[in-house]
C-alpha cells in the first residue's frame, strides 16, 4: 500500500542512514538558530552605528535562507523519530531549496565582485589619465 | 503477512527524496566549486605575502585599522601569512565534505548503491557540524562588537 504512495528507488533508510540524518538534522538546526541569532546582533550593531537599512536587508536575507534549513532539521528529525515519509521527504526537499537559494546569493555576490573589480580597474585607468 | 506491515512502516529514500537529494547534490557541487575558486585565490593570497610580506607592514601602518607598530615587518608578515593558511585550511575543509557529499550522495542514487549514500550523508553531517563551529565564532565576534559598543 505505502509503496504505491510512495514509489520505491531501492534505497532505505537504514539505521546508519538514520542516525547520519538526525545528526545532519540536529546540526542544521543549530546553525539557523546561530545564524539568525548573529544576524539579529549584527543588526543591533549596526543599530547602534548608524546604518540601519543595510543591516536590516542583511538580517532579512539570512533569516530567509536559514529558515529553510531549519525547516530541514525539524522536519527530517521529525520525519525520523515518527516514520514520517512525507515529513522526511519535506525536509529533504527544503534543504534542497537552501542549497539553491545559497547557489542564487553566491552567483549575485560573484556579479557584484566582477562589477567592482571592472568599476576599480577603470576608475583607477581614468584616476591615471 | 506482519513482516511485510512492518517493512512498510519503515522510513524509504523514494523517489521524491531521491528527486531531492539529486538536486541538492547538484546545487551543493556548485557551491563546492565556487569555494574551491575562493581557496584558489586564498592561495594566491596567500603566496603574495610570502614574497611580498616584508614590504606591507609599513603599508598596514599607514592604512590599516590595525596598529602594527609595535611588530617587525617579519612578525606582520608571518601573522598575516598565517590569516590566510588558516583561513585556507578551514575553507578546504568545508570543502571537501561538501564536494564529497555532493559525489558520493549523487553516486549511491544513480548506483542505488545504499553504502555510497550513506558515506554522502555522513559528509554533509560532518559539513554541517563544521559549519555550526563557524557559526559558533561568527556569533562570539557579533557578542564581542556588541559589547565593545555598548
Amino acid at each position: 500500500m505505502e509503496s504505491e504512495i510512495h514509489e520505491t528507488s531501492g534505497l532505505s533508510v537504514s539505521p546508519r542512514l538514520k542516525d547520519d540524518l538526525r545528526a545532519a538534522a540536529n546540526w542544521g538546526r543549530w546553525i539557523a538558530i546561530i545564524s539568525i541569532s548573529t544576524s539579529v546582533i549584527s543588526l543591533l550593531v549596526s543599530l547602534k552605528k548608524g546604518s540601519f537599512f543595510g543591516a536590516l536587508i542583511a538580517a532579512s536575507l539570512t533569516v530567509f535562507i536559514y529558515l529553510y534549513l531549519f525547516r530541514f532539521g525539524n522536519l527530517v528529525k521529525q520525519g525520523i523519530e515518527t516514520n514520517d515519509q512525507d515529513a522526511l521527504n519535506t525536509g529533504l526537499y527544503n534543504l534542497q531549496t537552501y542549497f539553491k537559494i545559497l547557489v542564487f546569493f553566491l552567483i549575485i555576490i560573484f556579479i557584484i565582485a566582477v562589477l567592482a573589480i571592472v568599476f576599480l580597474a577603470l576608475g583607477a585607468s581614468l584616476g591615471r589619465r | 503477512m506482519e513482516e511485510q506491515t512492518s517493512s512498510s512502516q519503515d522510513l524509504l529514500v523514494d523517489e521524491t527524496a531521491c528527486a531531492s537529494l539529486k538536486d541538492t547534490t547538484r546545487w551543493s557541487g556548485i557551491i563546492s566549486i565556487v569555494l574551491m575558486i575562493c581557496m584558489g585565490f586564498i592561495a594566491l593570497g596567500l603566496i603574495a605575502f610570502l614574497f611580498l610580506g616584508t614590504n606591507l607592514a609599513p603599508y598596514f601602518n599607514k592604512y590599516g585599522s590595525t596598529n602594527f607598530s609595535g611588530l617587525s615587518s617579519g612578525m606582520v608578515s608571518g601573522m598575516i601569512g598565517m590569516i590566510f593558511f588558516i583561513m585556507l585550511l578551514c575553507v578546504g575543509v568545508i570543502t571537501y565534505y561538501l564536494y564529497r557529499f555532493s559525489t558520493q550522495t549523487r553516486k549511491g542514487i544513480d548506483w542505488k548503491d545504499q553504502l555510497v549514500l550513506e558515506k554522502g550523508i555522513s559528509s554533509l553531517r560532518i559539513y554541517l557540524a563544521i559549519s555550526c563551529v563557524f557559526s559558533i565564532f561568527s556569533l562570539l565576534s557579533a557578542i564581542f562588537k556588541l559589547i565593545k559598543l555598548l
